[in-house]
């Protein structure tokens, strides 16, 4: 199994020119920022309610299973013909992800249940939080008094989003449901054996390793975060080092560097025309391998995945000892069993990192520009602790690269390009090695879940809300994004089921599809309900409260996680628009399921304070200024500063299925 | 600048005199004008013209931050037309005789139907589903999570039928054949029931 991981890894990297540098990590860890005991108890208060949380999947709110008896036919053999067998057609909501938004960097009320722990880098991040500057949280980004007693807040959320396995459905008191979650994607009517079967594979050594070194955060001055799993070393920057068995010194095979070169340009060309690969989406060509046009190595990153994955599938099998027959139910017992106390996660976090080799670490570009954090936390303390080693190469708008590449993206922007280029750009810029070594290993792991996307991770691309960066969202960005697209959005409010329509703010004779053409649809695929914007990710006016704060942070979060994930890991994130999701709050209290259009809540207005915004909007409409409405709509809009605890969002999908009876065949969404 | 004039085209709300609605050039139109680009659908509010020219900002704004209508349990929805008509089924009186009921309640016309299965010991225990309406069954069943629809609406024996009228009453009828009968002459009361009134509500309005 390790061999084949290795295989990914190097397929991942050999993609040469063309392979993503990954955003790196600014947080510091261990060691360089004031310990957590200066703060003493406050910081125990404050981080007690990230403990002890037990979470439980809300299958009743969503899961919404309905059914229907049918009659399927059977496809004939060489001695009959095709025959009719009994049938169940039924749909339900399967889970997408779990989102968490919180205000306090690197904590998380799901760790415990990873085999992940970043934990340790929240003390830091806690005490340095004033200065913080806002990754994708939403909020508006300037804290002051109003009155006496009100202050404008500032939401600054971090979001986490979390992808499950099969496994995190059992954290349910209803197993019937949620084993029915699982018939359609296992294409196992009884919904469970597959999940049994994966829980009694072992975990190998590498990737304990890898998981531990990733834990231990170790980095090189100038090169980010590096992880070594066996003789392979990568760090953030892109850098990739094998060990020459002949001569035992670690060789560099990757250099520096991310998207943004020239050939950058010609794939994301590539990922913007139509029909470049019968039966794949763009983007899916894009995320099978950013080079998949020009270098035949962006291919073997996607096969590599499918042997790794047959491999791992042979595993299992060989190892299902009680799969099958009258076991099932003993195994799905153990199974639960082991699962209840997170033993998969436990037992990943059993690895020992093996230290970074110093020779791997020379050569890092160090940071110009330090920003407040950085240079408040971890100024001249242990420089090699990932947290200040980011280099300059390791993401960001301002590579002369990613400049060339985004003028050639524009070249072939069309209506359908701009969602797909958004996509690419933000694999651009909120790529991560780390996050992607965590899919790696997660995907064929049996752990509970695993972070597909952490904001703190991005912070040097969230400066600008990956959104501003590009000059042809520059007419909205002069405008003011924050204030343009609210406005837009708002009609999502008012035009409740005529979701698609940004009628209710033009004049009969006025188009606007017509007149902003390819940026006219792209507004309304953009608008998280009547919550707000996709874009720009960070620095959003009057959301009006916490709540709504959070939630569209954790849209934006999901959105970039969409972007990244692509067809390699984590599909079923990727595979449905984030306006065509479900959702339900599960912390801190559960809620019932909604929706971002039709008549299913956010488009109605639900719990949008407008009042406000009414106010403002009508202002400007009887002063005819509508060039001050930036700071109108700014003001009363605003509610009170939300500094601990957070949020945690479950989303879903629809998934149709058809289960024909006598021939054991599935049809419908049975894909991941 | 054409983006500018966008955004001129935006609601004034004033509390005493209602909703105004302006055009891109700053014209005042009348309701009509969103009903026509599409920004008011009766269905989803239960909104009328008259409602909103009466309607004034506090009023707006509670309107739509109410919690919407399918996010309630299903007694506490909005009854429209001639009400609404749960039906109970347990796995074990599936069969084709409560097959044909559910059918035949599915062709009644003004009612809105909602078809329960009462949650199964065993996803497995489903397939039986296929076999036991012999294929008949033309329903969508939803599976009542945890049996919470049925405990909360106090329903503990299978099939069991609940219609929900208009003036938000509650009848019980058994979900066989004999239940369909009665539930039917029923709906027939109610709908001449409504029928009279809305004769009455003319007659009064022609004297």
């Amino acid at each position: 199994m390790n061999k084949y991981l290795l295989l990914i890894l190097s397929a991942l990297f050999a993609v040469n020119a063309n392979a993503a540098v990954p955003q790196g990590t600014s947080t510091p860890t261990g060691g360089g920022g004031p310990a957590a005991g200066s703060t003493g108890e406050t910081l125990d208060d404050t981080f007690s309610m990230y403990k002890g949380y037990d979470f439980e999947v809300q299958f009743g709110e969503c899961l919404d299973m309905q059914i229907r008896p049918s009659v399927g036919i059977c496809p004939g053999g060489t001695f009959y013909p095709p025959y009719p067998s009994p049938a169940l057609k039924y749909t339900y909501n399967d889970i997408v992800a779990v989102v968490e938004v919180v205000p306090d960097p690197w904590k998380s009320y799901l760790y415990e249940e990873s085999l992940y722990d970043f934990s340790s880098k929240s003390e830091d991040s806690f005490v340095n939080k004033v200065g913080f500057t806002p990754t994708v949280g939403a909020g508006y980004g300037g804290s002051r008094k109003v009155d006496a007693t009100s202050e404008v807040a500032q939401f600054k959320y971090e979001s986490h989003v979390w992808a499950v396995s099969d496994w995190w459905r059992f954290k349910s008191d209803n197993f019937i449901e949620a084993c029915f979650s699982l018939t359609c994607q296992n294409k196992d009517y009884t919904g469970c054996i597959f999940s049994v079967m994966s829980a009694v594979a072992s975990v190998g050594e590498g990737m304990k390793e890898a998981a531990a070194g990733i834990n231990a955060g170790e980095g090189a001055d100038g090169k980010g975060q590096g992880v070594k799993q066996g003789d392979t070393v990568a760090y953030e920057n892109g850098e990739v080092y094998e060990k020459n068995p002949e001569t035992g010194q670690y060789e560099q095979v990757r250099p520096a560097g991310n998207y943004g070169d020239s050939t950058f340009g010609r794939a994301a060309d590539v990922a913007m025309s139509e029909d470049i690969v019968p039966g794949m989406s763009n983007v899916e060509v894009l995320t099978e391998g950013i080079a998949l046009a020009e270098n035949p190595e962006g291919y073997v990153a996607g096969k590599s995945l499918q042997l790794g994955g047959e491999a791992i599938a042979d595993a299992w099998a060989g190892d299902g000892e009680g799969a099958g027959g009258d076991d099932d139910a003993w195994a799905l017992e153990r199974g639960l069993a082991n699962q209840k106390g997170s033993s998969t996660a436990n037992q990943m976090k059993g690895g020992s990192a093996s230290p970074l080799p110093s020779s791997t670490k020379r050569g890092g570009q160090s940071k110009s520009q330090p920003t407040k954090m950085d240079s408040s936390a971890a100024n001249g303390k242990n420089s090699a602790q990932a947290g200040n080693a980011v280099s300059d190469n390791a993401m960001g708008n301002n590579t002369p690269g990613n400049n060339s590449a985004l003028s050639q993206m524009q070249n072939g922007v069309s209506a359908q390009g701009l969602d797909t280029m958004l996509s690419i750009i933000d694999r651009v810029v909120y790529f991560s090695v780390i996050e992607i070594m965590i899919q790696m290993i997660a995907i064929y792991s049996p752990v509970l879940l695993h972070p597909v996307f952490m904001t703190e991770r991005h912070k040097k691309a969230s400066q600008d809300g990956g959104f501003f960066w590009s000059p042809l969202m520059q007419q909205f960005a002069e405008m003011g994004a924050g204030l343009i697209m609210p406005l837009f959005c708002m009609s999502k409010i008012l035009t409740m089921g005529v979701d698609g329509v940004a009628g209710l703010l033009m004049g009969s004779d006025f188009n606007i599809l017509s007149m902003l053409g390819p940026i006219g649809s792209f507004i309304e695929s953009r608008c998280v309900g009547s919550w707000g914007p996709l874009e720009p990710r960070v620095n959003l006016l009057g959301t009006g409260d916490g709540f709504v704060a959070a939630g569209l942070a954790s849209v934006r979060g999901l959105n970039i996680a969409q972007s990244v994930t692509g067809s390699m890991f984590n599909k079923t994130i990727n595979n449905t628009p984030f306006y065509k999701l479900k959702f339900n709050l599960d912390f801190p209290h559960t809620s019932s399921c909604y929706g971002f259009q039709g008549f299913s809540g956010l488009s109605r207005g639900w719990t949008t304070p407008l009042g406000g915004l009414l106010d403002n909007v009508s202002s400007v409409v009887e002063s005819g200024d509508a060039s001050a409405m930036g700071n109108l709509v700014a003001d009363n809009t605003i509610g009170h500063a939300q500094k601990q605890g957070g949020y945690v969002f479950t989303y879903w999908r629809n998934r149709s299925c058809k289960f024909i009876w006598w021939c054991n065949r599935w049809q419908g969404d049975t894909g991941k | 600048m054409k983006l500018l004039s966008i955004i001129a085209v935006l609601f004034a709300f004033n509390a005493n005199a209602g909703i105004t609605i302006y055009d891109a050039e700053g014209n005042e139109k009348n309701s009509n004008y969103l009903v026509k680009q599409g920004g008011w659908v009766p269905e989803a509010g239960e909104l009328t013209k008259e409602d909103l020219k009466k309607m004034n900002k506090a009023d707006f704004v509670k309107y739509i931050n109410q919690i919407p209508d399918e996010n309630k349990p299903i007694e506490k929805q909005k009854v429209r037309n001639l009400g609404t008509v749960i039906y109970f089924v347990d796995l074990d009186n599936v069969n084709r005789t409560t097959s044909d009921v559910m059918n035949s309640i599915e062709e009644i016309e003004g009612v809105r139907k909602v078809y329960y299965l009462k949650q199964p010991k065993a996803v497995s225990a489903l397939i039986l589903l296929a076999t036991k309406t012999d294929g008949k069954l033309d329903v969508d069943l939803k599976i009542d999570s945890g049996n919470k629809v049925a405990r909360r609406l106090h329903v503990d024996d299978y099939p069991q039928m609940m219609y929900l009228m208009p003036d938000g009453t509650k009848s019980r009828y058994s979900g066989k054949k004999g239940g369909l009968m009665a539930l039917k002459l029923r709906i027939g009361e109610v709908k001449a029931l409504l029928e009279l009134e809305e004769q009455a509500k003319r007659d009064k309005l022609v004297y």
